[in-house]
């Protein structure tokens, strides 16, 4: 029931922002996301204008979705629970991207978030922490692109094969520089390094963090400066700017 | 024998894809006559990634080695997949 039109009720808002009402007064409680209280000890309302502001920063509801200490699933339209799913998604990325592009350029950014996507679902298979699947949302007017999911990260699925790894920054490095794979003996681990050479040959931008881990590459972070950050991720964020 | 990469689709990005691939189009490779030159042709081909290309090709490469070609190779995403695999000089 809207108590006023820039009100919207919990259930209704729920929907709109395609998680659980239960999500939503965690995000409350932990001031995530606030409602608006009428009344001592009254309903939860959310304002249209917050509303709108959430969905459109798909970059922060990404974000939000691969931090939340409680999986749920993302909204529907990024969404992608399997990687049949993102394949078709692709498939409709890469058309409508090269009506705007030059086709080579297309086919390399389509080719980075390709394999950014796949990796996910690669390591991650039959193994996922909670919610399967990947997010994955784009903006052609920005050209931006977000991949994100909750899966178990770099550092997990590396020190399978490379022990000594002690933290999240180290393990991210060298899944950017070396050929090393968390699914040995298979011949893998090319995958990163495919991304970050095109990235970096093209000066396109790319965001990734795992854990606490994240890099900023771009062709004048060429060799692959890590940064730490106080918000802890298990699994991986990635945004690519072309 | 010509292989036209195209009829697998034109977007070939993961891993179980270029797996699924080569198993699939395997037993039409044991047509292969003795020195028999393989072209695969990439003419069509939209985008590719160094994962299709590793699990389809790698096998390819190690049954036949010297005797694949790789052929219309110019799509970006083609060049720097082969590049990062190393698979260049069958271009």
């Amino acid at each position: 029931m809207n108590i006023d039109s820039g009100l919207v009720a919990i259930g209704r808002a729920a929907k709109i922002l395609g998680v659980s009402i239960d999500t939503l007064r965690r995000w409350d409680k932990s001031a995530k996301f606030t409602s608006v209280r009428i009344g001592v000890g009254g309903n939860r309302y959310y304002r249209r204008s917050d509303l709108d502001l959430f969905m459109n920063d798909w970059f922060a509801v990404a974000k939000r979705w691969a931090m939340d200490a409680v999986g749920y699933e993302p909204s529907p339209e990024y969404y992608c629970r399997t990687r049949d799913v993102f394949q078709a998604r692709l498939e409709n990325f890469q058309s409508s991207l090269v009506k705007n592009q030059e086709p080579n350029l297309a086919s390399l950014i389509s080719a980075i978030v390709g394999e950014i996507g796949n990796n996910s679902f690669d390591h991650n298979l039959g193994n996922w922490p909670d919610i399967l699947g990947i997010y994955f949302a784009y903006s052609l007017s920005e050209k931006r692109i977000v991949l994100a999911d909750r899966g178990l990260g770099i550092l997990t699925t590396l020190k399978k094969v490379k022990t000594d790894l002690i933290n999240h920054k180290e393990a991210l490095k060298v899944a950017f520089t070396e050929t090393v794979s968390g699914r040995f003996p298979e011949s893998r681990g090319n995958g990163l390094k495919f991304v970050r050479n095109i990235v970096t040959q093209k000066s396109f931008g790319l965001f990734f963090q795992t854990g606490d881990a994240f890099l900023n590459l771009d062709a004048n972070n060429a060799d692959v400066k890590i940064e730490e950050t106080s918000e802890f991720m298990r699994g991986c964020l990635a945004v690519v700017k072309y | 024998m010509l292989i036209k990469l195209n009829k697998f689709g034109t977007i070939l990005v993961s891993r179980p894809a270029g797996k699924e691939a080569y198993l699939a189009f395997r037993p039409t490779l044991n047509r292969v006559k003795a020195n028999e030159v393989i072209d695969v042709d990439f003419d069509g081909i939209e985008v590719l990634t160094p994962s299709w290309a590793d699990e389809f090709l790698n096998p390819l490469l190690a049954a036949f080695k010297s005797r694949v070609n790789l052929k219309n190779t110019q799509n970006s995403s083609v060049v720097e997949s082969l590049k990062i695999l190393n698979l260049n000089k069958f271009v």
